[in-house]
């Protein structure tokens, strides 16, 4: 066609990054598994339980976490200071509305886990909207939501008794031989996902608002839409999160999703993800999990007071994100 | 004290650097006297970044020493605080803190303004070398750095490096001041540095822009693969001698401007004469206050000139913005001057790279991918058979090196600047936008770039290309003139020369609007 296409054929190498030592070394989630294997071989060997018995029920629990983590990974790694301090208050209110409708009737499942999912998408528009559009900060902007979510929680909670359906909690705690379901299903989520971020044209969106967004708006993207998304999603995966709680653990409570606020965003920052954006690892967030989730087990059996338990927790903490500040990580 | 000044100010020898398999600085010695202008010509990866870190000790070299004001020391010594010692440099990526005010950028680099009122004594002395390095730079002391246009963010850095602060400079290092300069602030900052050589300041500038060197400059060293092959004289230098030394293939050589000015003219109107669709139009009021549109066609390259701030730049993003997604229809858009309808989709490349370009976590291949993601999906998601696919043609088309999995960070400018050529030529878009492609650019690259747009063109591709540099207008088909937010002419690009341009971007008068735009 022109003169540069016959010019000497320069030699093209399109190499993939090869799966060597190196590579699984440096990846910014190898901390967190190595936290996480630490701490449940410490578990075994302090408390002398079985292994499989101690990671079976770990991942369980663990997985409510990753599924509100990963909501909020979105909207950490989208970028201009995204976070999402309202997915506790949307997990509480989706818990309460899905136990009403559910109401002890496994007929109702489903309606139940659309009611639940859909009120933590509206919560996350809402926050969408209020940051988007009005420009507020996403600190305080989800903040706003979460207080507004917690007073209709608080007035529509008085009125309610609700149970959820036995199916699902049945569901929550199954075992197959030694697997437990719901663990399985909070990795085939975190897979489902570590897929839509890597490996489709919306994840790049999202990785790309997060590193340069005037950049990502020349490149033929809507910065201010990919962000919304984020919050929506996370609005979402918080309200699923909430129902699948309450499920487990009997029905909702006013104190359900408290823990999961910090926690939320602890586990996005120990799999590796960066605060600042950019850059979200889906493997890392749930190993971060794990290893939260089997902290508080650690604490639990050790029999220590509260005191050192935080201490413990705490030091294993900073350990974990130093040993994950590389320094590609570190902008 | 007339033996002094007489002295080397900066004095190199055998300086080599390597980094991994690379050697990128190559026994290379260099002398600059006091109160002497000097060039480093090459192209990018010559080694003219890494010798000018080694001598700002920033970077430790491996082997040699680098004496500034008689002080001696080996290369392979860093040095904390190269400003204590008189040495200032600005590096070509530009490095000032996006969320600051001009008076406070202005305090980082001024170790003189402390205490009270730090902000105002860091502005006037930043403002005193501003108003007479740039006469006409408007930009206000409580603007904030992001606001900025890149133009103004350079001349802010250049300025700064000669400020007085508490150790005057003695020697300043500039790598590529003027690749966002417009002609008329060009000529006022070479005519600033003559007159900072008369006191004694020496001066390094390394750019691409040849013309520069050999007008303003006393010698040039060629640099080519880490070595420094020689120096020219610039009084005896010419373009032709000095491309020659820095060693182009010959190819490059038979494309000199007049003969491809020639082959496209004729090419140009047949084109002209062939398709009539057009893709873009802009609306202004004439002078008379009537409507007057100015129409783009398809295949056509149109150029926006003019001096930097009379809206060339927002009536390219307009057209940005105008323009429809893919499959989807676009919409009007209003500039305070222009109404602007673009048919079809558009793809944009800046040459801002840091702030509008690059994604600096990425590699290579995901930065070429990233406007084109549709085109390499199948039912959702990326197919890395097709990925790898469009990034090799790529690679192949525009001739870059290296490996697509290498981060973008890691590539020189110049590459980094085709890997985004490549991200919006590949999106296959109706429309191809350029903001000042060339930024930072060697001319090996602008030649290609150059071939590449025409051949684009024919394919049917139109191309809306601002420019600061006049010189590389002539590769359009048409030039707009932009002055005071307005289109002020329409010229071949066969006459667009250096000299038309200006006369034209100056014109007669200068009405209120050019201050309004200048204020913004």
């Amino acid at each position: 066609m022109t003169a540069l296409d016959t010019r000497p054929e320069t030699p093209v190498r399109i190499r993939k990054p090869a799966l060597t030592v190196r590579s699984i070394v440096r990846h910014p989630a190898t901390p967190a598994f190595i936290g996480m294997l630490v701490v449940w071989l410490s578990i075994g060997a302090i408390a002398g339980r079985g292994l499989i018995d101690t990671i079976s029920a770990g991942i369980i629990i663990a997985t409510f976490l990753v599924i509100v983590g990963i909501g909020q990974l979105f909207v950490i790694t989208v970028g201009n200071g995204g976070i999402d301090l309202s997915v506790s208050y949307v997990m509480t209110l989706s818990a309460f509305l899905a136990c009403q409708i559910m109401a002890g009737q496994d007929s109702n499942i489903v309606l139940g886990l659309v009611v639940g999912v859909v009120a933590g998408v509206v919560a996350g528009g809402v926050s969408a909207f209020l940051i988007e559009f009005i420009g507020m900060p996403p600190l305080v902007g989800t903040l706003a939501v979460g207080f507004g979510l917690q007073t209709i929680t608080l007035i529509y909670s008085g009125s309610v008794v609700g149970v959820a359906s036995p199916a699902l909690s049945d569901f929550t705690t199954m075992q197959i031989g030694p697997i437990p379901v719901f663990g399985v299903v909070g990795v085939v989520v975190a897979v489902l996902f570590a897929v839509i971020l890597k490996r489709t044209p919306y994840g790049r969106r999202i990785e790309a608002v997060g590193q340069k967004p005037v950049a990502a708006g020349f490149g033929g993207t809507r910065p201010s839409l990919i962000r919304a998304s984020a919050y929506v999603l996370s609005g979402g995966m918080a309200g699923l999160a909430g129902v699948f709680l309450a499920a487990y653990s009997g029905g909702a409570s006013l104190g359900l999703g408290t823990s999961y606020q910090l926690a939320s965003i602890a586990v996005v920052v120990l799999g590796g993800s960066l605060i600042a954006g950019g850059r979200g690892i889906v493997s890392g967030l749930w190993a971060g999990a794990v290893l939260l989730t089997l902290l508080t087990t650690l604490a639990n059996i050790t029999r220590l007071s509260s005191g050192w338990q935080f201490i413990i927790q705490g030091a294993l903490i900073v350990l974990v994100l130093a040993l994950s500040r590389n320094p590609i990580a570190r902008r | 004290m007339s033996d002094r000044s007489r002295g080397d100010t900066l004095v190199v020898e055998g300086v080599s650097k390597r980094f991994g398999s690379t050697l990128a600085v190559d026994d290379a010695s260099i002398r600059v006297t006091r109160g002497e202008l000097i060039g480093i010509a090459g192209h990018n990866g010559a080694g003219k970044s890494t010798i000018l870190k080694i001598i700002n000790g920033q970077l430790a070299g491996d082997a040699g020493s680098v004496t500034v004001n008689d002080v001696k020391r080996a290369a392979d010594q860093t040095v904390a605080h190269p400003e204590k010692i008189g040495v200032r440099t600005v590096y070509q990526e530009l490095s000032l803190c996006a969320s600051l005010r001009v008076d406070e950028t202005a305090a980082i680099f001024d170790h003189s303004a402390r205490g009270l009122g730090w902000r105002r004594t860091a502005w006037k002395n930043l403002a005193a070398v501003l108003d007479d390095m740039f006469p006409e730079h408007g930009i206000r002391r409580e603007a904030k750095i992001n606001d900025l246009s890149i133009a103004r963010r350079q001349m802010i850095e250049c300025a700064s490096a000669f400020i007085d602060s508490t150790v005057p400079p003695v020697l300043v290092i500039l790598d590529e001041p003027t690749s966002s300069l417009d002609a008329a602030a060009t000529v006022g900052f070479y005519a600033y540095l003559q007159r900072r050589a008369a006191e004694g300041v020496s001066v390094i500038i390394t750019t691409h822009r040849l013309h520069e060197m050999i007008d303003n400059l006393s010698r040039i060293y060629v640099m080519r693969d880490g070595r420094v092959l020689g120096e020219h004289a610039a009084a005896t230098a010419t373009k032709d001698s000095l491309v020659d030394a820095m060693g182009l293939a010959s190819h490059e050589e038979a494309r000199t401007p007049t003969a491809s000015a020639l082959g496209r003219e004729t090419g140009g109107v047949a084109r002209s004469t062939s398709s009539n669709e057009v893709i873009v139009r802009l609306e202004q009021s004439g002078e008379d206050g009537s409507p007057e549109a100015l129409e783009v066609r398809r295949g056509e390259i149109v150029g926006f000139a003019g001096l930097e701030g009379h809206g060339q730049l927002t009536a390219l993003e307009a057209v940005y913005r105008a323009a429809g997604r893919r499959g989807r229809a676009g919409r009007n858009r209003r500039t305070p001057h222009h109404s602007v309808a673009v048919t079809g989709d558009a793809a944009y490349v800046s040459g801002d790279r840091g702030v509008r370009g690059i994604f600096p976590l990425w590699d290579v291949a995901k930065n070429i991918s990233f406007s084109s993601l549709a085109s390499v999906s199948s039912a959702g998601l990326i197919r890395s058979d097709s990925e790898s696919a469009l990034v090799g043609d790529w690679y192949r088309r525009l001739g870059i090196k290296g490996t697509s999995a290498d981060p973008i960070t890691s590539l020189s400018g110049g590459t980094q600047q085709k890997a985004l050529m490549a991200r919006a030529m590949a999106v296959g878009s109706d429309l191809l936008l350029l903001e000042d492609p060339t930024r930072g650019v060697d001319q090996a690259t602008k030649s290609d770039v150059y071939e590449l747009l025409r051949s684009q063109a024919d394919t049917g591709q139109t191309i809306v290309w601002y420019s600061t540099e006049n010189e590389e207008l002539r590769n359009c088909d048409r030039v707009f003139v932009f002055r005071s937010g307005r289109v002020v002419a329409t010229i071949s690009g066969s006459d667009a020369t250096e000299d038309v341009i200006i006369a034209l971007s100056f014109g007669d008068s200068t009405d209120s609007t050019h201050e309004e735009e200048l204020a913004r």
